[in-house]
């Protein structure tokens, strides 16, 4: 597909004809549902603001890790599923299958991964930003800075223009609204919740949502099972489902359902979604998402103990099965019930459907909303989805803020206290919601009907880099910065090399396919990922082992192997860590000598200075910068990852048992 | 028992499934059954994963295949590898995080 500008115009903002038939929700029923869930939202977030304290950097980002093992089990799953989910996942089934249901199954395994393998470490390391740990292993800071910026930039182009364009999509569809009138709308209340409260606020205002995604996914595909006849009706028509208006010379595989469609598992050369791609590639993936990026290890290093860590991780692991039962199915539903809407093929009937003329399976799940929920339940699923929306954007939200504030901006001025990093943080949230907003039209133009596709792609090309630095950083001592530097390079280089011209040359779709050369294009996106995830690794070892290596007294607690030391480490950016304290004590006491001058003369501060201070959970007092003395002493606390021997073995077989369970499942739909 | 099993899940899953793909084409196998047989494929090379762990762990003397930089703090290397509790400290844990925080007061 061409992507001119002109044309991405043309598409992007077209005439605003196609909603004029949508029920909109008007009745009692319905409204008085959406409100009483924003009166529970926010009466959640409240009542956290007065249990931690927002107004330092650990009480804000971290939760004051007191959390719990069902917040944090339960606010893994939040983050990670959102409206995205909901659109993406169901669109992409109707069109193809239940194999994208995989992405969610394999995410059950890595999610042990994340709580067994990484986090004990990155807890041992005493970190609060993933970048941050990168900077005590490898010294330097040119690693963490590329992960800081590309961390970034992932998450605004893949996740918080597709949570956005996926919740507009389906408020336009129930609503009627103008896409950026709604998108704008839930980006204020999401922002609102998100600049107050914090990580504690966020991670119990997770726990409603999920009940209320839970909840509601469940009654719709109650619903659904309900109108299409039954599981079995379901296997027997959905490979009937054809749509009636054909075109004349449109090739038969372009609109007949898959023969494979039931199979997780399938051809190497010739399926949408190949086996070896599935298992390794979504692992690659799903090892970069879950274990190696700011927002989901956030919420695990905000717990109380390893134990409960990895209780949490189970807990999101059995969450995790749901996903293909509350999404993938009724996606493929809707396209049995209606076949001329969500699998329409011609495009004129396309672009009068949903406004676009590459394919309308997105509009799988909310058509299915508008079309099956009875009045009052339409206004809950509205709330299911408001919630996925908002409580993954918060996540992304608050934790980009992290990163941009400890990252980016401790480097720029090292002398920053608490205050000025708080107001940073939440200044920033308001800037990547602009850039947000800007990317939506890019978003639609771009995702050519396939709106799980544009954000796997993406991914695949960018992240397997970091995945591989990250797994070489924890098992191997030997791997050392400049090995680390390059491969992260090298790996960017050929994503790069793949993601440009596929995105030059357009996806293409069945009726128009891309012109991309066969030797770019022709690998699948899967298989690229395990192929640069290897080449990456193999650049990162032949570098290191060419450079002098790490001494272990800078790795303690730092490695997978040294987790457990108690040694004292020499840390590798201790002189940047001096140079922030030497610079903040400075500003201290520069501080202290001008409000002792002016103390006579300053009145009452205004009223509205202390209200916005009290909103922001931002107080006067800063805690002053630790001596030298102080320093040393914290410095000999060292964090404790022991477990409790009873609670272990309990969670280890816990987590044995929902291995049992998803492989069940692999088997059952293999 | 951590590390270990869920870097050998991979290969078990692997082995697992495509056998059951061979024989999807014809479903001369019920799905349940599929699926109950990569359950005790899967659970059966955990017991192997487990049984080679503690017959590693019982020879203390230097085990022949460890690349001799994972060195070894508290011990022999099967303890590193299977998640070793460390004695010391059962009560709750601690972090030195470079702003030291005092959760419970809130200040407003």
């Amino acid at each position: 597909m061409d992507f001119t500008l002109k044309s991405c115009m043309k598409k992007c903002f077209p005439p605003q004809n196609t909603t004029a038939n949508h029920v909109t929700i008007n009745n009692p029923a319905d409204i008085s549902v959406i409100l009483g869930y924003f009166m529970v939202v926010i009466a959640v977030g409240i009542w956290s603001t007065f249990r931690t304290n927002r107004g330092t950097v650990g009480g804000y980002f971290l939760a004051g890790r007191t959390m719990v093992w069902w917040p944090v089990g339960t606010s893994l799953f939040a983050s990670n599923i959102g409206s995205g989910h909901f659109v993406g996942l169901a669109g992409t089934a109707a069109a193809s299958g239940i194999a994208v249901g995989s992405f969610e199954w394999n995410a059950l395994f890595i999610v042990l991964l994340l709580g067994w393998v990484f986090v004990p470490v990155y807890l041992t390391a005493g970190v609060i930003t993933m970048p941050q740990y990168l900077k005590k292993r490898f010294g330097g800071s040119r690693i963490s800075l590329y992960l800081s910026v590309i961390s970034l930039f992932l998450y605004i182009f893949t996740k918080i223009s597709v949570d956005m364009f996926s919740g507009a999509v389906f408020i336009q569809q129930a609503l009627g609204w103008n896409i950026y009138v709604a998108v704008i709308a839930l980006l204020c209340i999401t922002a609102l919740y998100t600049v107050t409260g914090g990580l504690a606020a966020l991670m119990y205002t997770d726990t409603v949502q999920t009940f209320v995604i839970i909840a509601g996914a469940f009654v719709l595909m109650g619903f659904s099972f309900n109108e299409v006849g039954g599981y079995s009706a379901l296997l027997d028509k959905y490979s009937l489902s054809l749509p009636s208006q054909r075109g004349f010379n449109i090739s038969e595989q372009c609109y007949t359902p898959r023969g494979d469609a039931f199979h997780l598992l399938r051809d190497p050369m010739t399926g949408d979604l190949p086996w070896p791609g599935v298992l390794f590639g979504i692992a690659i993936i799903g090892s970069w998402y879950w274990c190696t990026d700011q927002v989901i290890v956030q919420r695990c290093l905000a717990a109380r103990s390893l134990t409960h860590v990895k209780a949490g991780c189970i807990l999101c692991g059995y969450l995790k099965l749901l996903p293909m039962f509350l999404m993938v199915f009724p996606g493929m539903i809707s396209r049995v019930l209606y076949p001329d809407e969500v699998g329409c093929v011609e495009p004129s009937i396309c672009t009068k459907v949903c406004g676009t003329e590459v394919g309308c399976s997105n509009i799988a799940y909310p058509k299915l909303v508008v079309s099956v929920m009875p009045t009052g339940l339409r206004g809950l699923m509205l709330a299911v989805m408001l919630a996925a929306l908002m409580s993954s954007l918060a996540s992304i939200f608050n934790s980009s803020s992290t990163l941009f504030t400890m990252d980016i901006w401790t480097r720029i001025r090292p002398q920053a206290r608490d205050k000025e990093l708080m107001i940073i943080g939440r200044v920033w949230i308001l800037c990547i919601v602009a850039i947000s907003i800007c990317w939506i039209p890019v978003v639609q133009a771009a995702q050519s009907g396939q709106l799980f596709d544009y954000i796997q792609s993406v991914t695949s090309y960018l992240a397997p880099p970091i995945a591989a630095v990250f797994f070489l950083a924890i098992f191997m001592k030997r791997v050392n910065e400049a090995g680390a530097f390059w491969g992260l390079m090298g790996g960017l280089v050929m994503g790069l090399c793949r993601m440009v011209p596929e995105f030059a040359y357009g996806s293409g779709t069945c009726l128009k396919p891309s012109n991309c050369p066969k030797l770019i294009c022709g690998v699948h996106y899967l298989y690229f990922a395990v192929l640069l995830f290897f080449c990456t690794a193999i650049l990162v070892l032949f570098v290191s082992y060419n450079t002098p290596p790490i001494d272990d007294k800078h790795l303690h607690r730092l490695v997978f192997t040294l987790r457990h030391s108690k040694e004292e480490r020499v840390d590798l950016d201790w002189e940047e860590v001096e140079r922030g304290r030497k610079a903040r004590r400075e500003a201290d006491e520069k501080e202290t000598v001008v409000t002792e001058e002016d103390q006579i003369e300053r009145g009452d501060r205004s009223i509205m200075m202390m209200i916005i201070g009290w909103f922001c959970g931002i107080s006067d007092t800063q805690a002053p910068e630790p001596t030298e003395e102080e320093v040393a002493e914290a410095s000999k606390q060292l964090p404790d990852i022991s477990e409790d021997p009873l609670w272990k073995y309990l969670v280890n077989a816990n987590a044995l048992i929902m291995m049992s369970v998803a492989v069940y499942f692999w088997g059952y739909y293999a | 028992m951590g590390k270990s099993v869920t870097v050998l899940h991979w290969l078990v899953l692997t082995l697992g499934l495509v056998a059951a793909q061979a024989e999807k084409a014809e479903q001369a196998l019920p799905n349940w059954l599929t699926g109950i047989i990569a359950v005790a494929v899967f659970l059966f090379l955990v017991f192997i994963v487990f049984l080679v762990n503690k017959a590693w762990c019982e020879t203390p003397s230097e085990p022949e295949a460890v690349p001799t930089e994972y060195a070894m703090t508290n011990g022999s290397t099967c303890e590193t590898s299977l998640d070793a509790v460390s004695s010391e400290d059962p009560k709750a844990y601690e972090n030195a995080i470079v702003h030291q925080t005092d959760e419970k007061v809130t200040k407003m």
